[in-house]
């Protein structure tokens, strides 16, 4: 083999992804976008910068930034939505009853993921459920857009795999022995402090678990993006990934954004285990 | 115990936001109108589950249904189900060998070992699609079945091993001891105690293996080459301008009365064996 | 079915942490001897246990059986039992095939297997419980299924690890003793692993005390229970009046010891020295009231009764003494001689010399090989 075929070992795939892109804005634009709290983040990160009047903004990171935020976000709102339900099902019901429960929880579970999203379309079409809803109601007089809403594409995520969040948490809560529930009540603990000193502390491995599947599932959405959206809004990263791979000139440079996106999540999860003390060994004991 | 009732309220809302969607999905499904709505009634029809077994003539006469190619369509869900057939039997081989590993091989190397074998599940899945990809196509082997079969495998085959895992910790090894002090083989120990014991746990892991097979589209689109599964299929047809057709609605109805059937099936066997 | 002898040649055994579970032992069972390991938790008697059945290979030493060298056997290769102390029975297999697995393990006919089984479930007394399931027999009956399943296999040494300990105490007793008729019957060696002092004390030939790794003494129970070797074999079997204090003077086999409760006098079978420190034992069933018996005891004392409990066959009596913080525990038969003693009231009390001995504190000292288990 010849010295020339050698492949030779390069970091300027990676240069693409924090590259900064001017940005061409009118005198007006400019002023408007400046008082955008967003764009005033990305300055504060250096994701955005003024050079000789012109705007410049590594979109690459810009996006990625964005999305992370987002499935942070959806991991928070999926576990505020999760802990209540947990709690229910594992905790305060019957016995006889949680079956029934289980089941409720269970087959959406089970129900294919592109289904649950598709079934989203019905609720947000332009003359979809929300929109005669609203005009009708008298609140909306034109249909919004709400395939263009970013809120969209977080809150059917987040209905999408809100499910990976409850099953961990209930199957560590449900190992918790009620009468120290009960216990705690005889002592005169108020039911807040039931949670915080007894229920959380025990249920924390099922929380981190689920924080991290919710998370690593959300920042990973593809089929979401893609079919919510239907390009009319800004890419998700993992979009961006298929772009870069599949239509850009050099697959390289995908290859470069997705082990840099792989790495940035597993510094999060990492950090987020080191932070809740957990070890690997949880995902074994939440099943 | 206002707060009891507060907690059902919320719990009400929660499944009636879960199966909401759903509901919605279903009556779109007879409603004669493309795109799905249940806003503008058009009146009851059966032709987008008739789209399945309906004449090729009655087929084209139809507008929306003509545009989809039945014949890809179903090309595509065999391939799902090929693919399934090669995912399933190696995630649970593998997955039981990662499970019997972790929990009865006590080695120093245990640590690293449980991040090579959970680091997939911890990936995002398009990661592990474009990996496969690469990888296999560096050796030579072209994007289709077989790379979706080996992308599926990575992550897959992590749920067998957890819930096996779970189920060999909660087995006394020395039900194992006892059989090798008794004069088994490390074989033969296998095959009758930790195998049996096993067993009602392969089966869970198994439909839970198809399910994730079936239904996985982010590792799959980026594995897939020139290939389709019926979720890739599917996927795509949400690129049509007008929306999709409502032939999907059909098909996610009869996947959700399937769920249903088999999970109200699950729970009544259960019940009745507990009594 | 034989018995089979089992030595241990100085087995020591140290986990990689670097932790030593059993010091260097040397051990002589006889062929057909119910021979008990008796100590606390901890002390390292599980761990003889699955040295000489082979799931732990000895750090150093040598474990023989029938004299022949176990090393490098696995426990599948060795003509041991072991019966565990959850008994390990398979849930998933009817009770004839856990009785057969051994069997079945070795090749042996489905037919023959079976009548192996039926044999051994009918000398356990369950030969009408062969097709259930191990779930659903009592406790006892599971104890005697395991028993059965352990001597299918025919070993010359059977291995029982504390299997006593999940039945209540009325089944206990009675599986004691159709342990030690099964014992007799099959004339295997039995060891048993026990920190359950009454439960040695009853079914065992020979007794070895163990403590924090080592055997402090091996011997009858009557030996164990009379002569006690070390000062931990005296506390830990059965109950005893312990007094700290020094040796003044010998007398031939006896010797004197200045305790706080006095000068006493008693034996001395370790030989100890004039001025060492010394722990002076003596059982609570033989120190008397010096009044009531009209003996005139070797030693005595004044004491005041602190507390009188009725146990039935016998009289507990807790009494104070002078010395603070040393009471004397008496236990005199209920046979209506004792004393009516008032609460506080003073009583004199003693003990005979001959009843009473004295010992090292700390474990026995060893000079080199020590062959404790020569029957």
């Amino acid at each position: 083999m010849r010295e020339a075929d050698q492949p030779k070992l390069t970091l300027t795939n990676f240069d693409v992804l924090v590259a900064a892109t001017r940005i061409p804005l009118s005198a007006e634009a400019k002023a408007a976008e400046s008082r955008e709290i967003g764009k005033r983040i990305y300055g504060l990160l250096g994701l955005r910068y003024e050079q000789s009047g012109e705007v410049y903004e590594r979109l690459g990171l810009t996006n990625l930034a964005r999305t992370l935020l987002f499935a942070v976000m959806t991991t928070a709102l999926a576990l505020a939505i999760c802990y209540p339900i947990a709690y229910k099902v594992a905790l305060a019901t019957p016995a006889h009853r949680v079956v029934w429960l289980m089941l409720g929880l269970i087959i959406p579970y089970a129900i294919a993921e592109l289904m649950r999203i598709y079934a989203w379309t019905t609720i947000i079409d332009n003359r979809g459920v929300l929109n005669s809803l609203l005009i009708w109601t008298g609140i909306l007089t034109e249909p919004i857009q709400f395939a263009r809403m970013p809120g969209t594409v977080f809150v059917v995520i987040a209905y999408t795999y809100v499910l990976f969040m409850v099953f961990p948490m209930l199957n560590v809560m449900s190992t918790l022995d009620r009468n120290q529930i009960e216990a705690a009540r005889d002592l005169g603990a108020s039911p807040w402090r039931v949670h915080r000193r007894v229920v959380i502390p025990h249920a924390k491995p099922g929380i981190a678990v689920g924080c991290i599947a919710t998370f690593m599932l959300a920042a990973g959405a593809f089929s979401v993006p893609r079919i919510i959206s239907r390009g009319l809004q800004a890419e998700w990263f993992s979009q961006t990934i298929y772009n870069k791979f599949f239509e850009s000139e050099t697959s390289n440079v995908g290859a470069a954004y997705s082990f840099a996106y792989t790495l940035v999540c597993f510094l999060i999860v990492g950090l987020f285990m080191w932070i809740m003390q957990t070890r690997l060994k949880d995902f074994a004991r939440v099943q | 115990m206002t707060s009891q009732r507060l907690l059902n309220l919320y719990t009400w809302a929660f499944l009636a936001f879960m199966f909401a969607p759903l509901l919605l999905m279903i009556v779109a499904s007879v409603n004669d109108t493309s795109p799905p709505s249940v806003t503008e009634w058009h009146g009851v029809t059966g032709k987008w589950y008739a789209f399945a077994w309906m004449p090729d003539e009655a087929l084209r006469a139809d507008a929306v249904l003509r545009t989809i190619d039945r014949d890809r369509f179903f090309g595509c869900f065999g391939n799902s189900l090929k693919v399934a057939s090669g995912v399933v039997p190696l995630a649970l081989l593998l997955g039981l060998a990662g499970a019997v590993m972790l929990t009865r091989w006590q080695s120093r190397a245990n640590g690293l070992l449980w991040w090579v074998l959970l680091s997939p599940m911890l990936a995002p899945g398009i990661v592990l699609g474009l990996s496969a990809l690469v990888f296999w196509g560096r050796i030579g082997v072209d994007a289709g079945l077989f790379t979706i079969i080996a992308a599926q495998l990575t992550f897959v085959a992590g749920y067998p091993m957890l819930i096996l895992m779970a189920r060999l910790q909660r087995q006394p090894v020395e039900l194992e001891e006892a059989a090798m002090d008794l004069g088994a083989s490390p074989l033969r120990i296998f095959l009758r105690i930790t195998l049996p014991f096993l067993a009602p746990a392969l089966v869970s892991a198994g439909v839970i293996a198809f399910l994730a097979s079936m239904e996985n589209y982010n590792t799959t689109m980026f594995a897939k080459g020139g290939a389709c599964t019926f979720a890739t299929e599917i996927g795509a047809m949400a690129r049509n301008p007008n929306g999709h057709p409502p032939v999907i609605n059909a098909v996610g109805t009869v996947i959700i009365l399937l769920t249903f059937a088999a999970a109200l099936g699950h729970t009544l066997l259960r019940r009745r064996e507990r009594a | 079915m034989h018995g089979n002898d089992v030595t241990l040649e100085g087995v020591s055994i140290t986990y990689p942490n670097g932790f030593t579970a059993v010091h260097e032992t040397h051990l002589t069972i006889p062929a057909g001897e119910f021979f008990s390991i008796l100590g606390p938790s901890g002390c390292g008697k599980t761990t003889i246990l699955r040295t000489v059945s082979g799931f732990v290979e000895p750090s150093r030493g040598r474990v023989l059986i029938g004299g022949a060298d176990q090393a490098g056997k696995s426990p599948n290769q060795r003509p041991t039992a072991l019966i565990f102390q959850n008994l390990a029975l398979f849930p998933l297999m009817s009770v004839r095939d856990n009785v057969a697995f051994g069997l079945e393990a070795r090749g042996v006919s489905r037919r023959a297997r079976n009548a192996k089984a039926e044999e051994l479930l009918n000398l356990v007394a369950l030969g009408d419980q062969a097709s259930k399931m191990p779930g659903e027999l009592s406790g006892g009956q599971r104890q005697r299924v395991a028993i059965a399943r352990a001597l299918a296999v025919e070993p010359s040494v059977l291995l029982l690890d504390e299997p006593l300990s999940a039945l209540d105490l009325k089944l206990r007793k009675h599986m004691r003793t159709e342990l030690r008729a099964i014992q007799k019957k099959t004339g295997v060696t039995f060891i048993y692993i026990t920190h359950d002092q009454s439960e040695a004390l009853t079914m065992s030939d020979r007794i070895a005390v163990m403590n924090a790794g080592r055997i402090e003494q091996v011997g009858s129970a009557d030996e164990v229970y009379s002569n006690p070797a070390t000062a931990f074999a005296a506390s830990f079997v059965g109950e005893v009046n312990r007094f700290a204090g020094r040796i003044t003077a010998l007398d031939g086999d006896m010797a004197e010891v200045e305790t706080p409760l006095g000068r006493m006098r008693c034996r001395n079978p370790r030989g100890m020295k004039p001025g060492e420190a010394a722990l002076l034992f003596v059982r609570p069933e033989n120190v008397g009231f010096a009044s009531a018996s009209g003996m005139a005891y070797g030693n005595q004392l004044d004491a005041r009764l602190e507390r009188r409990d009725l146990e039935g066959a016998f009289i507990s009596f807790q009494m104070r003494t002078e010395a603070a913080g040393q009471p004397v525990a008496m236990h005199l038969t209920n046979t209506g001689t004792a004393p009516a003693l008032m609460p506080d009231g003073a009583a004199r009390i003693g003990f005979a010399c001959e009843s009473a001995l004295v010992l090292p504190e700390g474990p026995l000292a060893r000079t080199g090989r020590e062959e404790l288990g020569a029957a």
